[in-house]
């Protein structure tokens, strides 16, 4: 009698665990949260990407901040509340970034990076189907895009210039191309490091759709308009042109400044017509309005027929320029991808390639809208040389506040231009001479703590 | 709000624009915003349980097993009307998906419209037994074991369940021997081992995103990371042995008990910075280091006197130390330990979990008031050399715990007829804190000052009778994150305070008198009445001592009737 009373019990008890085990898989698989996802599925992958406050919109514009489109004022300099930003002027050999927590252009690279690799991951998860390809291919293009965007903004400030005869023996920077952040990071050469960008861009091209709904997303201009920049900064003109052609055929469209109100505080919109690829930077405030003054050389160089000269410059109240021709209708640097920066690429290697006359007619479809259409004539060279000259310069003045201008510095002192840079503050005067190591930005130094990579040589 | 607050009126005067014929026109319908929002939690509880008990003969059982879940469901939303009249309900539209240049310098910007939902479930389920075996009175063996679960780790884990058990002995001492001897009551002697699992909310099975909203620029949703799956995470396991003696003597008169343990941890969670090439962020959850803490409590009860003056005590003593045995990561820059506000893990071998370190100092410049270190015995000004790898955490100067070794308190409670006062003291001793100072940064940035500003060197001398550095503009560069964690900012944390103080009169009605309580009390109190000692001497109580902007609370004075019908 009293054996069965407690079998009674054992099966009770049995039969609440039993069944509160199987009830409570369903019961805790719950989201704890409506608005948690995963990594799958093309909306959510998607939805990755369409955070644009980490790949439309990031912290960079060092290379800006490093160059000569501006100067600032010693009580300007001295008044800046980071000795980080204060070092980033004067080119000091370390600790030019934050390590205090602000989020460092490193860093923020390297958070749009490991997007994409997630993204390109939670893709291999997600089938592949005759219904969603076409979503799923450009969901992938994108990713490359951005993945080769974002590497080759990191390769132009961390690695010496491209030099092919050197390249596969010189540093270039960490390829991260997977998910998991275990793996230990490492510096690829030079050369890898541009052939992985390369390749990136490469697929994206052929897997992006021709145009986007908004210049938001990645299309296939804006990918060959990035092979033609990667081409660029690498020296090799010929395929730069090409790419810079393959970009131009796809779209081409140009503001004509005589329609534009030049006089406003920020003349150009958001997504204007030549915005292939949007992507605004949040700049060091070394470069903003109040801080980075134009440089008055620069600013003398425009002609008064220059349409530029009012669009891109107010005057302060000291004499000196602000910069105002953001294509953001805001004061933050544009970083993406547009076609006045295209067609002087492939103006430049036209002309370098000895075609003056291919050269000059890419470079006056862009001069005839930025000069007053009543002063208007065809700029001429009479050769190969003289068209490039008149090229580099109109590529100066053209692409401000851009992120553009360091990259150029490298590369055409690789070429012999021999820019030296000046900065004064007070009575001290600060140089960089062509292809000074300091040309590599140093890496954050708690990087190279954290992961014991390689800094670059000082 | 209302159409004349400033929120509506700026807002609307943020996106006027004139016209073509000069007339301003703002994108936002004139009127006042409305926010409605709404929110609601549900809970619910379920639990069953049985219980066993069955004495035969010698042998006494009791078994209790049960399971329990709970659930807390969350929802609300947020919707906002522009242009809203309380007077007649009326209400505009606006177009929130396109930018409009803002009025005051042309820049553009979206029409924030504030709209949100929110729903969240969270759910509990707990399985649990205990069982004790007791023969003759004199001998138990017991055991329980739990598992907890919860969904709160992320869409889809395999880590829901947390396991749990422990396993005793006791052994009653009076009953054996002592049935008999005048004055002991009760003596027991216990013995048990626990076990358990812990795992971090940040360990998920898969990467986990969270919606951010639509996007501005899509107006589809757009997903951050919300968890990152980190597969070489371990599971943190605590095992804990105790053993203790539960005693009452002279009739009641003294009570207490003792208690000694050693508690092993490993695989401990910590927080520690991480590469972020690898694109997860600055820091990230680790198994940092094997730790070990022994400890022991002792609680005491006693009557005192026990005539027309009745006097008890009640004391709690303990005594915990802990030590790091292994530490796992290789990161052992000074700086990864130096953090203001919680301290992070050690990673010294031998020394506190929690340790406060200090970077060694040299004192103020008698030239120019700058703060100095030491660099293997040389006098360095090179604050980002010190800052950075130079300093390794062998370098920096180690004090001690951050939290206290020794911590106890006392209450002596004296009544006389009706009345009766009650005073408790607590203390803590054997540790260290970082004291907040004048932090130049932030006053540049941000104003926020110091009374360490008064005390600052401003002359050649005063490096003689102050630590607190110059001011300099601009600032050298990694000064203010150096002299902040240096040796002069770090004090003893030893303090004595004394918590309250109460006085009560208690009257009971005799038999015969009518009034409408059985019993009535009168009482005043004081609360937060301060230290008592303390061993730092710059006037700070450390225990509000973390934050910059931390106060004491305030003396607390208190005084009521309480009756009971």
């Amino acid at each position: 009698m009293k054996k069965i009373k407690y079998n009674k019990y054992l099966t009770c008890l049995l039969i609440l665990v039993v069944t509160s085990h199987f009830s409570c898989k369903k019961f805790l698989d719950a989201k704890p949260d409506q608005k948690l996802a995963v990594a799958e599925g093309l909306t959510e992958l998607q939805g990755l990407l369409d955070n644009f406050a980490v790949l439309n919109q990031t912290t960079g514009g060092t290379g800006e901040a490093c160059a000569d489109n501006y100067y600032m004022e010693l009580a300007n300099w001295e008044a800046l509340p980071y000795p980080d930003l204060q070092r980033i002027y004067t080119w000091e050999k370390d600790n030019l970034f934050a390590q205090d927590g602000r989020i460092n252009e490193w860093n923020a690279n390297y958070t749009a990076v490991y997007y994409c690799n997630s993204v390109l991951s939670g893709l291999e998860r997600t089938a592949r189907s005759p219904e969603n390809h076409a979503t799923w291919d450009n969901i992938k293009g994108q990713a490359l895009f951005f993945r080769g965007q974002f590497l080759l903004r990191t390769v132009v400030l961390w690695a010496a210039a491209y030099d092919e005869g050197t390249a596969k023996q010189d540093l270039g920077i960490p390829l991260r191309l997977s998910e998991n952040f275990n793996e230990p990071t490492t510096r690829a050469s030079l050369e890898a490091s541009y052939q992985q960008i390369l390749l990136d861009l490469n697929l994206s091209a052929s897997l992006l759709p021709v145009k986007a709904t908004l210049p938001v997303h990645p299309s296939k201009p804006a990918a060959y308009g990035l092979l033609a920049r990667t081409n660029l900064a690498m020296r090799k003109y010929e395929q730069a042109g090409r790419y810079a052609d393959s970009c131009l055929n796809l779209y081409s469209k140009l503001m004509d400044f005589n329609q534009i109100d030049v006089e406003a505080s920020f003349p150009f919109q958001q997504f204007n017509e030549e915005v292939i690829l949007w992507n605004r930077i949040l700049a060091p405030r070394l470069i903003n309005q109040s801080n980075g003054k134009v440089n008055p050389d620069l600013y003398n160089s425009y002609h008064d027929d220059d349409l530029r000269k009012k669009a891109y410059f107010d005057t302060n109240s000291d004499g000196s320029h602000r910069f105002k021709g953001y294509y953001e209708q805001l004061a933050a640097p544009f970083g993406g991808v547009a076609t006045d920066e295209i067609v002087l690429i492939k103006a430049e290697c036209s002309a370098r390639a000895g075609n003056v006359s291919a050269a000059m007619l890419a470079l006056n479809t862009l001069m005839v809208k930025r000069i007053s259409e009543d002063k208007f004539s065809n700029y001429a060279a009479s050769s190969p040389g003289e068209a490039l000259t008149l090229i580099l310069n109109e590529r100066r003045k053209e692409l401000l506040w851009r992120d553009l201008r360091w990259m150029d510095i490298k590369r055409l002192n690789k070429e012999g231009a021999n820019i030296i840079l000046t900065r004064k503050l007070g009575d001290k005067t600060f140089q960089l001479q062509p292809n000074d190591l300091r040309y590599a930005l140093p890496i954050p130094e708690d990087v190279i703590r954290l992961s014991g990579i390689p800094q670059n040589p000082r | 709000m209302d159409k004349d607050s400033y929120y509506a009126r700026n807002l609307f005067n943020l996106y006027s624009a004139a016209n073509t014929d000069g007339v301003a026109v703002s994108k936002i319908p004139p009127g006042g915003i409305l926010d409605l929002s709404e929110s609601g939690i549900r809970a619910n509880q379920w639990r069953g349980q049985f219980n066993f008990d069955k004495n035969w003969g010698y042998h006494q059982l009791s078994v209790l097993t049960g399971a329990e879940t709970r659930e807390t469901n969350t929802t609300g939303n947020t919707y906002r009307t522009f242009g809203y009249d309380s007077d007649n309900l009326a209400f505009g539209s606006v177009d929130v998906t396109t930018t409009y240049p803002t009025f005051v310098n042309g820049s553009s910007s979206f029409i924030p419209d504030n709209r949100s939902f929110i729903q969240q479930t969270l759910r509990f389920v707990s399985l649990f037994a205990n069982g004790a075996y007791t023969y003759k009175e004199k001998y138990t063996l017991s055991g329980s074991i739990r598992r907890d679960a919860s969904n709160l780790f992320g869409v889809s884990t395999n880590n829901k369940w947390k396991p749990l058990w422990s396993t005793g002995v006791s052994w009653n001492i009076a009953k054996e021997w002592l049935e008999n001897a005048k004055g002991v009551e009760e003596l027991k002697l216990r013995i048990t081992y626990g076990f358990s699992g812990n795992t971090d909310p940040a360990r998920v099975a898969v990467t986990t995103l969270f919606n951010q909203g639509n996007s501005v620029y899509t107006n589809s949703p757009f997903y951050s990371f919300d968890q990152f799956a980190n597969p070489d995470l371990k599971w943190e396991t605590v095992s804990q042995a105790n053993a203790g003696l539960d005693f009452t003597f002279l009739n009641h008169r003294l009570s207490g008990s003792i208690d000694g343990y050693i508690k092993t941890a490993s695989d401990l969670f910590g927080v520690v910075p991480v590469d972020y090439t690898t694109g997860v962020g600055f820091q990230i959850q680790k198994n940092v280091a094997k730790i070990q803490g022994k400890g022991i409590d002792l609680v005491i009860n006693s009557q005192n006197t026990n005539g027309v003056i009745k006097w008890s005590t009640g004391l709690n003593l303990s005594y915990h130390k802990d030590v790091v045995k292994e530490y796992y990561q290789t990161d052992l820059n000074a700086a990864n330990f130096m953090t203001q506000g919680n301290p992070r893990v050690s990673a010294v071998e031998g020394q506190a979990i929690y340790g406060i370190y200090a970077y060694r100092w040299g004192g103020l410049e008698p030239s120019n008031g700058l703060p100095q270190g030491l660099v293997n015995g040389e006098l360095s000004k090179d604050y980002l050399d010190i800052t950075g790898s130079t300093t390794q955490i062998s370098d920096a100067k180690y004090y001690g715990s951050a939290l206290p070794v020794y911590y106890g308190s006392m209450g002596n409670t004296i009544a006389y007829k009706r009345f009766s006062i009650e005073a408790r003291l607590l203390f803590k001793l054997g540790y260290y804190f970082r004291r907040s100072t004048i932090d130049y940064a932030s006053l540049y940035s941000q104003w926020s000052g110091h009374s360490d500003f008064a005390r600052r060197w401003q002359k050649p001398g005063d490096e003689k009778s102050t630590d607190i550095p110059a001011m300099t503009y601009p600032m050298p560069a990694g000064m203010s994150n150096f002299y902040q964690n240096a040796e002069p900012f770090v004090s003893k944390g030893d303090h004595i305070r004394l918590q309250y103080i109460t006085l009560n009169y208690r009257y009971v009605p005799g038999n015969g008198i009518k009034l409408p309580f059985k019993t009535i009390n009168f009482y005043s109190s004081l609360a937060n009445l301060g230290l008592i000692w303390k061993a730092n001497s710059n006037g700070i109580d450390p225990d509000y001592a973390t934050s910059y902007s931390s106060l004491t609370p305030p003396l607390t004075i208190a005084a009521g009737i309480r009756a009971n019908f």
